[in-house]
């Protein structure tokens, strides 16, 4: 029995996650920064379309631990269990020798008292322990004298993430919605749609609407064609592990085309507008340099006027020296 | 006979309209160079959407970058022909054009097309025209004119993706294509703002000429800024129709420029792996992915402080003769950093380079449409434009996958990078060495030849002669100066 213990002392009130990943024949798991692997001779299931029932736990037990005292704010700890194994939660107080006064403990799973046999206590280290345990759920330590203090270990099956942003598609076009389950591979995936109440119908492969593309084992695509405004709701991906299930949900935003293109004539209209502005300026200032020129020269130059006849018009150049020829 | 568009004036103007030119340049560097960046951030919605890998996606940033620099001749060519704001705001029509095509595009091929050779057709429409119409405009303050325009991919590209993020979580990709293409739109407002001028100086004839034709030699050069070749000008040179582009593309054979364009393309190949490949090179080492992406901000605003101090600096007066070394410096420099950067392999050695490579790579972006001015002179320099953009074309479209398989044969960044930094070195001693040969040349000559430059005369020529500012006259004593010391 290997035990993975960390004091976590000190870290009040923030989450630690501890992952348990299956590969090949051991067993690796992180906790904080440290990572520790441990063998075990059992084959691992992974990503395979097992079913549940054929999955052996892993021989030997692995314990999460906690240490505190009384002292110290709640703990909290996430553990995210990928396949079954034999956990063991283990709380460790320490007080003062010299304390003599009893300690009451008692653990919780969701708020439930455990009565079960499998909690032990050790009265030099005050250890509880359960085994065996296959469920998710928050389990809850509490010791209890004059103070109280608690920690919970939060024990999950890997979280799947959807987009936080809506994805926007246009009607008659076709969207793809993707979910993604980055260390974990899930046995498999199920897609859902809200339906306006809060009932999730689940998506059905219809011919001509919704495809379900699963190259990848942890990447799953749901692709929907000519989408049109009922569309415009929230759909849940559903990954399937050993030990349960959990979603990710993606919303889709349905927009027509003229959404777009109000700013883009918008755009458009600005761009005329400053064409016509420029074109016009540009016209004003000529007009005006043309007064001015010819006054100017009319003023200081000796003026040399050549007229030229070619064709059928009359080509008058105006020469001003204002410096000697340079010869 | 239609009454004449055009003032004549005896020097570039260097303030006036000529902001007003770089205003709109900086629009048309953002609605092009920042507006291509931005569309790598579409890829992963393409991804998802079309149901395909990200190396044919990619491809669609290489066809629009691609057709872009390849097609910059074309759009220097119809600017010359037509006129720089139709051949703007054509491009400007022809990219909008694209982008709303692709907002209803139903396969990747589809975006090949619409979003890749279509926009990227319109882009090079505006760019090459657009940058030369700065140089025009500018003389004593080239270099901070040019630094202003073309910090607008930095400071677009800053601006525009987050933008462009917004509009696509808001609008979806089709929507943001949409708006995007409105957007693009602005570069016929920068194709109005781009009032024709003509200089003095590319009106400069032999003597002969002037004595006896003067008339008509104005006229040719007149109509030819207009129109393209007409009879009249057949007439006049008795050379045919190919005269005028010829005449236009001459500068290709001066040995000045082809050096300056051996050495463009060597400079391309070098500079666009590192874009590519520093985030992939620091992840390797150890950076982490939020010190990767601060590198490449720090590469892009530090881009934009090159652009702009390097252009005010090298328009002061005891820079300004040393142009051409300063923009080899700045490649060589760049190419100094690529040798070094096998040997960086943490994050606090990673910041100084990213520094040094940034200001350096904005200061030679800079630089490049200066030194071709300073090589062609202004007649010529909306052609040469084209053409060392084009030059640009090839070896951004071989340059990363080459560095990519290298890396992959080598399995370390090393070779390529080292690759690159050679390249870049050669760009910068190339041009060293064509600066050395001249100055021996010269000297050599100057003991053999006198002066027999034309003698610019100052009365001004055409249809109507005047000046348009009052200064006319310090302009005219200026040039008295100048023709003087020659």
């Amino acid at each position: 029995m290997s035990i993975c213990n960390q004091n976590l002392f000190g870290y009040a009130n923030h989450y630690t996650q501890k992952e348990l990943v299956k590969s090949q024949k051991c067993v690796i798991f992180t906790v904080g920064m440290g990572m520790f692997s441990r063998c075990s001779t059992t084959a691992a299931a992974d990503g395979s379309k097992d079913s549940l029932n054929n999955t052996q736990p892993a021989q030997g037990t692995v314990v999460f631990a906690v240490d505190f005292r009384f002292s110290s704010a709640p703990v909290e700890e996430n553990v995210i269990l990928y396949s079954p194994a034999n956990i063991a939660l283990s709380c460790n107080l320490t007080s003062p020798s010299t304390d003599s006064a009893t300690v009451n403990v008692t653990w919780k799973k969701d708020n439930e008292t455990l009565r079960s046999s499998s909690v032990t206590f050790n009265e030099t280290k005050h250890v509880w322990s359960t085994q065996y345990i296959n469920q998710m759920g928050n389990y809850t330590c509490v010791f209890k004298r004059d103070q109280e203090v608690k920690a919970t270990f939060h024990l999950q099956v890997p979280q799947i993430e959807g987009k936080e942003h809506h994805v926007v598609s246009y009607v008659g076009d076709s969207v793809v919605l993707v979910c993604k389950s980055i260390k974990y591979i899930p046995i498999s995936w199920i897609w859902y749609m809200s339906n306006g109440s809060d009932q999730q119908l689940p998506v059905s492969v219809q011919w001509n609407k919704y495809t379900v593309d699963e190259k990848y084992a942890n990447i799953t695509k749901l692709k929907i064609l000519k989408i049109s405004e009922e569309d415009d709701r929230s759909y849940w991906c559903q990954a399937v592990f050993k030990l349960g299930e959990s979603k990710g949900k993606v919303s889709l935003k349905v927009l027509t085309y003229m959404t777009p293109l109000k700013p883009f004539l918008a755009i458009a209209a600005e761009v005329i507008i400053l064409v016509a502005i420029i074109f016009l300026y540009e016209m004003y200032s000529k007009k005006k340099q043309m007064h001015a020129g010819t006054l100017r020269q009319l003023m200081g130059c000796n003026l040399n006027v050549i007229s030229v006849q070619r064709k059928s018009s009359t080509l008058s150049f105006i020469n001003c020296w204002r410096f000697p020829k340079l010869s | 006979m239609a009454a004449p568009k055009k003032i004549l004036l005896s020097s570039p103007p260097d303030g006036g309209w000529g902001w007003m030119i770089v205003v709109g340049c900086f629009l048309v560097t953002i609605c092009t160079r920042a507006v291509t960046r931005c569309i790598s951030i579409f890829f992963v919605e393409f991804q998802t959407y079309f149901a395909q890998d990200y190396a044919r996606t990619a491809w669609i940033h290489s066809i629009a970058d691609c057709a872009t620099m390849l097609c910059a001749p074309l759009g220097s060519f119809i600017s010359n022909h037509l006129s720089c704001q139709v051949g703007i705001m054509l491009g400007g029509l022809l990219a909008s054009a694209g982008l709303i095509l692709s907002s209803f595009a139903t396969s990747l091929e589809h975006l090949y097309f619409s979003l890749g050779v279509l926009t990227g057709l319109g882009f090079a429409l505006c760019y090459s025209p657009a940058i030369a119409m700065v140089g025009k405009y500018f003389n004593k303050k080239k270099a901070l004119a040019y630094g202003i325009a073309m910090s607008g991919s930095g400071i677009g590209t800053f601006i525009l993706a987050p933008v462009v993020q917004l509009l696509i979580e808001q609008f979806s990709w089709r929507g943001a294509l949409l708006i995007l293409g409105g957007f693009v739109l602005n570069l016929c407002v920068c194709g109005a703002l781009m009032r024709p001028i003509t200089l003095k100086e590319d009106h400069k004839h032999p003597p002969e000429f002037l004595e006896q034709e003067y008339v008509s030699e104005a006229q040719k050069q007149d109509l030819k800024q207009l129109s393209i070749c007409s009879p009249l000008i057949k007439a006049w040179s008795h050379e045919g129709l190919c005269c005028c582009s010829w005449q236009e593309y001459n500068f290709l054979l001066m040995p000045d420029f082809m050096v300056l364009a051996v050495s463009v393309l060597f400079m391309a190949y070098g500079c666009s792996p590192l874009f590519v490949y520093l985030v992939p090179y620091a992840l390797s080492v150890g950076v982490s992915h939020q010190q990767a992406a601060f590198l490449m901000s720090i590469l892009g605003v530090i881009d934009i402080v090159g652009n702009i101090t390097f252009g005010w600096l090298t328009d002061r007066r005891c820079l300004k003769k040393y142009r051409y070394i300063c923009y080899l410096f700045a490649v060589g420099m760049d190419g100094l950093c690529y040798l070094f950067l096998p040997v960086l392999q943490s994050f606090p050695m990673l910041v100084p380079f990213s520094f040094t490579f940034g200001y350096f790579d904005g200061a030679y972006v800079t630089l490049i449409p200066v030194v071709t001015a300073d090589v062609v002179g202004t007649a010529s320099l909306s052609s040469a434009l084209g053409v060392v953009y084009f030059l640009h074309a090839l070896p951004y479209l071989v340059s990363p996958p080459i560095a990519g398989w290298l890396v992959d044969t080598t399995r370390s960044y090393t070779a390529s990078f080292i690759l690159c930094g050679f390249s870049m070195m050669f760009s910068s001693t190339l041009l060293c060495f064509a600066r050395l040969a001249k100055k021996i040349k010269r000297t050599q000559l100057r003991s053999l030849t006198r002066d027999t430059d034309t003698k610019q005369q100052i009365w001004t020529n055409g249809a109507t002669a005047y000046s348009v500012s009052g200064d006319l006259d310090q302009k005219d004593v200026e040039i008295l100066a100048t023709e003087a010391n020659r």
